[in-house]
């Protein structure tokens, strides 16, 4: 450690800030991390250790502001001074006295360094960047992965890609550097590219990086490459035929197309999830949505994942289209049972139709069995999975996000934890398919038959076959089941029962029921949705950012 | 040390004289006759201006202060001693074309005792230092003198400061110490030029005079004819002559902004008049506007910020003097 300065005397001294006039020859920098010991008057000292957020110069002996001409001229004689501000991080023992003024201060470099930002703390860590110092800032791991949080804040300027940059970053760290590696093997993360189409060329090597930015990373003790395990998913050409066709301009292979089946689509009541501002609709509408997609799943249930069709009363079902179609003839059968009026029906059917054009490329009835497994988003398969939304329309980015995020919380919740708080994507849905099994297809769910390692992993497995209802919300941890309101709303004209508070789900018509509470992870638009945790030991979603 | 001498603080003379500037009044009081007629007969005299001449590579302006931080008495058989605390402290300011620097500061602290054979020095403990006061017995005297001793020793650091080493080429340098001359010891300032400036006018040499005319008539960086200060020794004999530093704001007298300066005669008329038109063109840029010090634009810009920072050295008056009452209080001030 190289002594830089002594600590002010002409301002305050506190125990979580002060001033350090700096020494002639030394220079402190923002974000520098200093230490000094300071004595107690039974013979012990203490430990502070601080980060300088503010540095200033002035002249001494001046008295006006344009002295600085004068002693430019050579005329008058003055001194500079330097001082750095510095926020106290760590006091060791804590004793929160003031560093008494004069008292040496050093540049914390190697252990205390660690001391003054806790990285001695940290029992698993990621790099997190470089400071101005040019040494590794770590992270602490566990309140990333889970184990005791999972939020990252980003910040940053609008618009000129930084935020995105660090997030990269910071996942490329976690998957590649040798502390944190080994603790996120089993993770999984998932972007959601919402502008251009550079994030699909995450698994190449960029070809602007500079030898010294090789060796910044090298300082990181990361190598300086392309993540290593990425899966591109792109949506599908809306027209050809045989073998789906990636959409995008940029790049063509490499990238697999995803879609879905619209056996699955009914199976797994994705409905919903083309209406993911539902809950902010209020009213009757998402009762509705529950009618219909209640109905296409009993009309689906064990249909064989051979065909990807569906087969309802009366009809087969062979495109997105025909299926709006059918719900619009049969509505007296699909929303009779529910209590809700011609009019929120309507609602719901105009705007099914109006989806048509948004969705019907990606919920198809013509893929192979082979297709429907290769082009269903499965994010379990690589580390990093960058799923390109960025051309498609509003409600067809909703639906996506909406299927992969409830897809991940599911996985999550079969690790038997809670997904992340807010991360609600599937709240309130009838959502489990016996397939909770990431790699499997769902009817494989039915036997829950032990092949995979996860597979002990998920409690009450053998219990949640097809069945509704009862077994439905079997994996759902306690807190995230959907809560009526306590109170409805005040303009609300519905005669709620005084026992409301807490009732089981049924049909009594409260608002909001059974909907994720708003800023929920289907909300559209996460750049980079929950790193998960899919592996043994507890699944976590850790949010990198929202 | 000889027997010891219990002194016991002497309050009222002390914070009263603490920071007076004495001294040298008197001798510009009673000073000596003068001979007008050096440079240019009486009946010529007008304001001069020179017109250019080999500047020096820097000016060293040379200044000291000092300070009594308290008035001490003691009893020596029948006698009462009078005796001060006193700090002073003398530095340099050299100034160069783009760089002005304090080049020398020094402090030195004194016990000045109206006593014979003591010496040695006392600590005064204040707060993380302890103030070290030489004692020095300067025989049975007054106060006056006793309180003339901290000037001379002022001026005897001065006298050091000009003649010390930390200077580049010593011949290509011009000192302008702050005060008469007189009281430089004689061995300062044979190499280097030296000029001595006297802000205050305690008397004014041309008074009476039809002379006194031209320097009314002075406008700024114009200078009078040399005078020869004709005192009664032959070696303090001085050329002096006035100069108009900055132009007076309407409502100031006159002979604001005049200075007098002297030099050494035995360097010869012509060398003073060279340091004369010297002096002429280059202190003027150094006079700070009235905003900028109460003393402008007579206190230069290096000797008001040289003084600001050697009073500033000397240590906060009232926490030293409140140190050294401790001290008397606590071991009784023997010595």
């Amino acid at each position: 450690m190289s002594e830089v300065g002594r600590v002010l005397g002409t301002d305050d001294a506190s125990p979580l800030d002060f001033w350090v006039a700096v020494a002639e020859g030394h220079y402190l920098q923002l974000d520098d991390v200093v230490c000094l010991r300071t004595p107690l008057p039974d013979g012990t000292e203490v430990a502070i250790y601080g980060v300088v957020d503010q540095v200033r110069a002035r002249y001494e002996g001046a008295r006006f502001d344009s002295d600085v001409f004068r002693a430019a001229e050579g005329v008058l004689p003055v001194g500079i001074a330097t001082a750095a501000h510095v926020a106290v991080t760590r006091v060791e023992p804590e004793v929160f006295v003031p560093p008494a003024p004069g008292q040496p201060v050093w540049r914390a470099e190697g252990e205390e360094r660690e001391r003054a930002l806790y990285f001695d703390r940290m029992e698993h860590r990621f790099p997190a960047g470089l400071g101005r110092d040019g040494q590794v800032v770590w992270g602490n791991l566990e309140f990333l992965d889970g184990t005791r949080g999972g939020h990252v804040n980003i910040a940053g300027v609008s618009g000129v890609a930084t935020k995105t940059s660090y997030a990269l970053f910071l996942l490329y760290g976690l998957f590649h550097h040798p502390q944190a590696s080994q603790r996120t093997r089993h993770a999984r993360a998932v972007i959601f590219n919402v502008k251009g189409e550079d994030l699909l060329f995450l698994d190449r090597p960029n070809a602007r990086l500079s030898e010294a930015e090789k060796g910044r990373y090298a300082c990181l003790g990361l190598p300086a490459g392309p993540f290593q395990d990425v899966a591109l998913w792109v949506p599908p050409a809306r027209y050809g035929f045989g073998e789906l066709a990636p959409s995008t301009v940029s790049r063509q292979e490499g990238v697999t197309p995803y879609a879905w089946s619209l056996r699955e689509f009914c199976q797994r009541r994705f409905l919903s999830f083309l209406f993911a501002d539902a809950d902010s609709e209020g009213g009757q509408l998402p009762l509705a949505i529950g009618a219909a997609e209640r109905f296409l799943a009993q009309a689906s249930e064990g249909q064989p994942p051979s065909q990807s069709w569906v087969m309802l009363p009366g009809q087969r079902v062979t495109q997105f289209q025909d299926l709006v179609d059918y719900l619009q003839d049969h509505r007296d059968e699909v929303f009779g049972a529910a209590r809700v009026s011609a009019g929120t029906v309507e609602a719901l059917l105009r705007r099914l139709q109006g989806s048509v054009e948004a969705v019907a490329h990606l919920v198809r009835g013509d893929l192979s069995p082979d297709q429907e497994e290769r082009h269903r988003i499965d994010v379990q398969g690589r580390q990093l999975n960058v799923i390109d939304i960025h051309a498609l329309h509003d409600r067809a980015k909703r639906f996506v996000v909406g299927v992969v995020l409830g897809r991940a919380e599911q996985v999550c919740a079969a690790g038997g934890l809670e997904p992340h708080q807010g991360g609600g994507a599937g709240h309130g849905r009838a959502g489990p398919q016996p397939g909770r099994h990431p790699h499997r297809r769902p009817a494989d769910g039915q036997r829950g038959g032990a092949t995979g390692g996860d597979q002990r992993l998920l409690p009450g497995d053998g219990a949640a076959g097809h069945g509704r209802g009862r077994a439905q919300r079997v994996w759902l941890p306690g807190p995230l089941r959907p809560r009526p309101r306590q109170y409805p709303a005040p303009r609300q004209h519905v005669p709620a029962p005084a026992g409301a508070a807490g009732a089981p789900v049924g049909p009594v018509p409260l608002p909001g029921l059974g909907h994720p509470p708003r800023g929920s992870g289907r909300r559209p638009g996460p750049l980079v949705a929950p790193a998960l945790r899919g592996g043994p030991g507890p699944g976590r979603a850790g949010e990198v950012e929202r | 040390m000889a027997a010891p001498l219990s002194l016991r603080l002497h309050p009222w003379a002390s914070s009263y004289e603490g920071l007076l500037e004495a001294d040298e009044t008197e001798e510009e009081a009673r000073g000596p006759q003068v001979d007008p007629a050096v440079e240019v007969a009486p009946e010529q005299w007008r304001p001069l201006r020179p017109q250019g001449a080999a500047a020096p590579a820097a000016l060293l302006f040379v200044d000291g202060v000092r300070r009594v931080e308290v008035g001490v008495v003691g009893q020596e058989g029948e006698r009462l001693v009078w005796g001060l605390f006193g700090s002073y402290a003398a530095g340099g300011v050299l100034c160069r074309p783009g760089a002005a620097q304090v080049v020398a500061a020094e402090v030195r602290r004194a016990l000045v005792l109206a006593a014979a054979d003591l010496d040695g020095q006392v600590e005064v403990p204040a707060g993380s230092v302890a103030l070290r006061y030489r004692v020095l017995a300067i025989g049975p005297k007054g106060q006056q003198e006793v309180r003339q001793e901290v000037q001379h020793r002022m001026r005897q650091l001065e006298a050091e400061t000009v003649a010390g080493g930390d200077l580049p080429r010593r011949d290509d340098v011009l000192v302008v110490v702050d005060g008469p001359l007189t009281f430089l010891p004689r061995w300062a300032g044979q190499e280097v030029p030296v000029v001595g400036l006297i802000k205050s006018h305690h008397r004014l040499y041309l008074e009476g005079t039809p002379l006194a005319g031209c320097l009314g008539a002075l406008a700024p960086g114009e200078r009078t004819p040399l005078f020869l200060l004709l005192t009664e020794r032959e070696a303090d004999r001085r050329f002096s002559w006035y100069l108009r530093l900055a132009a007076p704001p309407p409502f100031h007298h006159p002979l604001v902004g005049v200075v007098r300066l002297e030099a050494w005669a035995e360097g010869g008329k012509e060398r003073a008049r060279r340091l004369a038109d010297l002096t002429a063109l280059l202190l003027p840029s150094f006079a700070p506007p009235a905003a900028w010090d109460a003393r402008a634009p007579a206190n230069l810009y290096p000797v008001a910020a040289l003084e600001e920072r050697l009073r500033h050295r000397l240590g906060d008056y009232q926490w030293v003097r409140r140190s050294i009452e401790s001290y008397l209080h606590r071991w009784g001030g023997g010595v």
